[in-house]
C-alpha cells in the first residue's frame, strides 16, 4: 500500500480530523453535532454507521463544506478546511472529495460523459473544454481525459457506448458505477459515500461495495462510507457508529 | 464548459424554453419595428419636400392640402382657378410657382399634371432635385414623365404608350385603347411620392377628360407638328418659391385673405411637423406598450426559470457535490436566462428584416412611407443590449433563489 512518493508529512496528518466540532442548525436551538475529537486515517476504508436524524447527513455538508460548523474545526488533509473561505471550499471539494450518494448522482440531460467531464471542469484536471474532440488547441488535455474515461469504464465494467448516452437513460445500478467514475476521475484523496447501495439488490450492492473498495485502494483513496445499515459493515475492517463519536444523543428529526 | 452546461438544460426544457423564446421574440420584434419604422417614417416623411417655401390650395385644412399636394394622400375637395394662380405668380417677392392638377390615375398610380417647372424646382431630401434616369420633359400635352417605381412596376420604358384614365383605382370604365400617352421620361428613384407618380403637362390633363373625337384632333394636330391650343382652367395646388425665406409669413397672410376666392395657405414645415405630432403621439403610445410587452414576456422567462429551479434541486445539489460554488450556479441560471434573450432577440431581428422586406413596398404605395429595411443598425444593437440588460436584471430573481438554495441545501441531493 505504500509508495515511495508518499511523504512522511501524508503519513502523520490524517485524512480527516475534527477537533471540537459543533453544529446547530440557524432555526433550531440544540447542537445536531458535538464531535470532540475524531480522525480517519490516510488510506483507511471506514464504515460509519447511524440511524437517519442521528446527524449523518449534516456531518457529511460538514466534510464536503457545503455548511460551516459554528465552532471548532474540520482538517482536511493538512488544511485546516472549516476556517477557508466557502470558495476555497468548493474548489477543494471539487479537486480532494469524490461523493457518491444513494441516487441521482447524475446530471440526466448530460451524457454521461460530460457528467464526468463536469467533475474533472470543476476539479481542474480537465484542461480542454473539448470533449467532442474538435478542437485541437487542447486536443492534449481531451484526449488524456478521454483514455482515462475509457479506463475507469473498463474498471467498473461499462460499456464504452455508454459514454455518449444520456445519463437518465441508465439503469440505477449502471448510474452508480457511473458515480464511481465521476467521484475517481480527479483522483482524489477522499471519498465519501452515502448510502449508495440503498438502490440495488443485495447481489448488485455487494458487488458494488468491492468495486468501490478495489478502485479507492488502487488510488490509496480514504473512504469514509456512510450507511444505516450495519449488515454493511462486514466488507470494513472498521466500524464506527456516529453515537460513538457524536456527544448529541438527542434525538432530532432529520432536516426535510 | 458553464455555457454548454447551460445550453445542454435549455434544450432538455426544450418546450417551455421555446414558447419562452417565442414570447421574447414577439416583443423584442415589435419594440424594434416600432422604432424602427417611426425612426424611418420621419425621415422619409422629413425628406419628401424641401425648398418649397409655401403650397396654395382651395380652403381646406393645412394638413389635407399637405397630403394629397405632397404626399398624393386623398383628394382636393376643390379646386383654384386659373385667374387665382396667375395672380400667385405675379405676387411680389414670389419667386415662382408651379402648378399641380390632381385627381387621376394610372393603374393605381397618381397622374399630377404640372408644368416643365417642376421638374426644376421640386425639391427633396437636402435640396435635392429631380433627375432624369431616362428621356426628358413631356413636350407635348400627349406625353409623360413616370417617377421610377411606375415605370419598373408597370413595365414600362422610352416611347411606349400608356392609357390613362379619369378617377382613381385600378379600374375604369374610360379606358381608350387609341388614345394612348407616351413615355417621354423616366425619373431616377427618389424614396419619395415623386417616384409613384405620373407626371403630364396641365395641357394633358385637359386633354384626359375630352372625347375620344377631340382627342384624336390633338393627335393629329400633334403629327403635324402643331401645338394644340387648350385652355386651362384650374389647377389643385400650387407650390411656391419665395425670393426670400422670412417673406412667408407674409406672403401666406396674403394668400389667405385673397379676395378672389377662398384659399389656403401653408408653410410646408409646420404642416409636417402638425402631422408628425399626431403620428407621433401613436408612436409613443406603441413605443410604450411595446416595452411593457417586453417586461411581461421577461417576467413570463423569469417565471419558468424560477419553476424550473425547484424542479432542478437534484440537478443543482449535484452541481454542488463535484464542485460548484453557488456563484457559478448564479452564473448558470444568468446564462440560460442571457442565452434565451440573445436567440429571441436575433430572431425578432430576422423577423422584423423579413416582415419590411415584404412589406416596405406596400407601406411606400400606400402611405407614402419610404422604409429602410436594413434593421442590423447601431439603434438595433443598443436595443438589443438594452433587452439583455434587462434580461441579466429580471433574471437575478431566479438566480438569487437558486444562489440561496445551492447554500441552503448542502450537498445532499433528496
Amino acid at each position: 500500500m505504500t509508495s515511495d512518493k508518499e511523504t512522511l508529512k501524508d503519513h502523520l496528518t490524517p485524512a480527516i480530523a475534527f477537533k471540537e466540532l459543533r453544529f446547530c442548525y440557524p432555526n433550531q436551538e440544540h447542537d445536531i453535532i458535538s464531535i470532540d475529537q475524531w480522525e480517519v486515517a490516510r488510506g483507511e476504508q471506514v464504515f460509519l454507521s447511524g440511524h437517519s436524524g442521528s446527524g449523518k447527513s449534516t456531518l457529511l455538508n460538514l466534510i464536503c463544506g457545503a455548511l460551516s460548523p459554528n465552532s471548532g474545526e474540520i482538517n482536511l488533509l493538512d488544511k485546516r478546511f472549516s476556517s477557508l473561505p466557502s470558495r476555497e471550499r468548493d474548489k477543494f471539494r471539487a479537486k480532494h472529495i469524490g461523493v457518491v450518494f444513494q441516487q441521482f448522482n447524475l446530471i440526466e440531460y448530460l451524457s454521461v460523459a460530460e457528467n464526468v467531464e463536469l467533475a474533472a471542469y470543476f476539479g481542474n484536471t480537465y484542461v480542454g473544454d473539448t470533449y467532442f474532440g474538435n478542437n485541437d488547441t487542447n486536443a492534449d488535455g481531451a484526449n488524456n481525459f478521454k483514455s482515462r474515461l475509457l479506463q475507469m469504464c473498463e474498471a467498473v465494467k461499462l460499456p464504452r457506448t455508454i459514454l455518449n448516452q444520456s445519463a437518465g437513460k441508465l439503469s440505477v445500478g449502471q448510474q452508480q458505477r457511473v458515480a464511481i467514475i465521476r467521484a475517481l476521475i480527479n483522483e482524489p484523496e477522499i471519498m465519501i459515500v452515502d448510502e449508495p447501495t440503498s438502490a440495488l439488490d443485495s447481489n448488485a450492492r455487494d458487488g458494488f461495495i468491492n468495486l468501490l473498495m478495489s478502485l479507492a485502494g488502487e488510488i490509496r483513496s480514504t473512504l469514509l462510507f456512510v450507511s444505516h445499515d450495519e449488515g454493511l459493515a462486514q466488507h470494513f475492517s472498521k466500524h464506527v457508529s456516529i453515537e460513538q463519536i457524536n456527544n448529541v444523543k438527542v434525538k432530532v428529526e432529520p432536516m426535510q | 464548459m458553464i455555457l454548454r452546461l447551460a445550453l445542454k438544460s435549455l434544450q432538455s426544457r426544450r418546450t417551455s424554453v421555446l414558447l419562452t423564446v417565442l414570447s421574447i421574440m414577439v416583443s423584442v420584434s415589435l419594440l424594434i419595428s416600432v422604432e424602427h419604422i417611426r425612426t424611418q417614417a420621419k425621415e422619409s416623411f422629413n425628406r419628401t419636400i424641401s425648398d418649397v417655401d409655401i403650397i396654395v390650395g382651395a380652403r381646406t385644412g393645412q394638413i389635407n392640402l399637405l397630403l394629397y399636394s405632397v404626399f398624393r394622400i386623398g383628394n382636393p375637395s376643390n379646386n383654384i382657378s386659373w385667374e387665382s394662380y396667375e395672380a400667385i405668380t405675379a405676387a411680389n417677392n414670389v419667386a415662382w410657382a408651379v402648378p399641380l392638377s390632381l385627381g387621376d390615375s394610372h393603374q393605381g398610380y397618381r397622374v399630377v399634371g404640372t408644368t416643365a417647372e417642376y421638374f426644376t424646382r421640386y425639391k427633396y431630401a437636402n435640396k435635392q432635385a429631380l433627375k432624369f434616369a431616362k428621356g426628358e420633359i413631356f413636350a407635348s400635352p400627349l406625353e409623360a414623365v413616370l417617377g421610377s417605381e411606375v415605370a419598373e412596376k408597370l413595365g414600362y420604358t422610352l416611347g411606349d404608350n400608356l392609357v390613362i384614365s379619369h378617377g382613381i383605382g385600378h379600374t375604369s370604365f374610360h379606358h381608350h385603347e387609341d388614345s394612348p400617352f407616351t413615355v417621354a421620361g423616366i425619373l431616377e428613384p427618389t424614396g419619395t411620392p415623386v417616384d409613384q407618380t405620373v407626371h403630364v403637362s396641365l395641357a394633358g390633363i385637359e386633354a384626359m377628360h375630352m372625347s375620344e373625337d377631340e382627342q384624336k384632333t390633338i393627335q393629329a394636330q400633334l403629327q403635324q407638328g402643331l401645338m394644340p391650343e387648350l385652355e386651362i382652367s384650374s389647377v389643385s395646388a400650387v407650390l411656391v418659391g419665395l425670393d426670400a425665406k422670412f417673406q412667408s409669413l407674409f406672403v401666406l397672410r396674403q394668400i389667405n385673405q385673397y379676395e378672389g376666392e377662398p384659399l389656403t395657405a401653408i408653410l410646408p414645415g409646420m404642416a409636417l411637423a402638425e402631422v408628425w405630432q399626431i403620428v407621433g403621439n401613436v408612436e409613443n403610445i406603441l413605443r410604450v406598450i411595446s416595452i411593457l410587452i417586453l417586461i411581461s414576456s421577461l417576467l413570463g422567462m423569469a417565471t419558468m426559470l424560477l419553476t424550473s429551479i425547484r424542479e432542478r434541486q437534484r440537478e443543482l445539489a449535484i452541481l454542488r457535490i463535484v464542485g460548484a460554488s453557488p456563484v457559478t450556479i448564479f452564473l448558470l441560471i444568468q446564462l440560460e436566462a442571457l442565452s434565451i434573450s440573445i436567440i429571441s432577440s436575433f430572431a425578432a431581428l430576422f423577423l422584423v428584416f423579413i416582415s419590411l422586406l415584404i412589406g416596405a413596398s406596400w407601406l411606400g404605395q400606400n402611405y407614402g412611407l419610404f422604409i429602410e429595411t436594413n434593421v442590423f443598425t447601431t439603434d438595433s444593437a443598443i436595443f438589443i443590449a438594452i433587452v439583455l440588460v434587462a434580461t441579466a436584471l429580471i433574471a437575478c430573481i431566479p438566480a438569487i433563489s437558486a444562489y440561496k438554495k445551492a447554500l441552503q441545501q448542502g450537498v445532499q441531493s433528496r
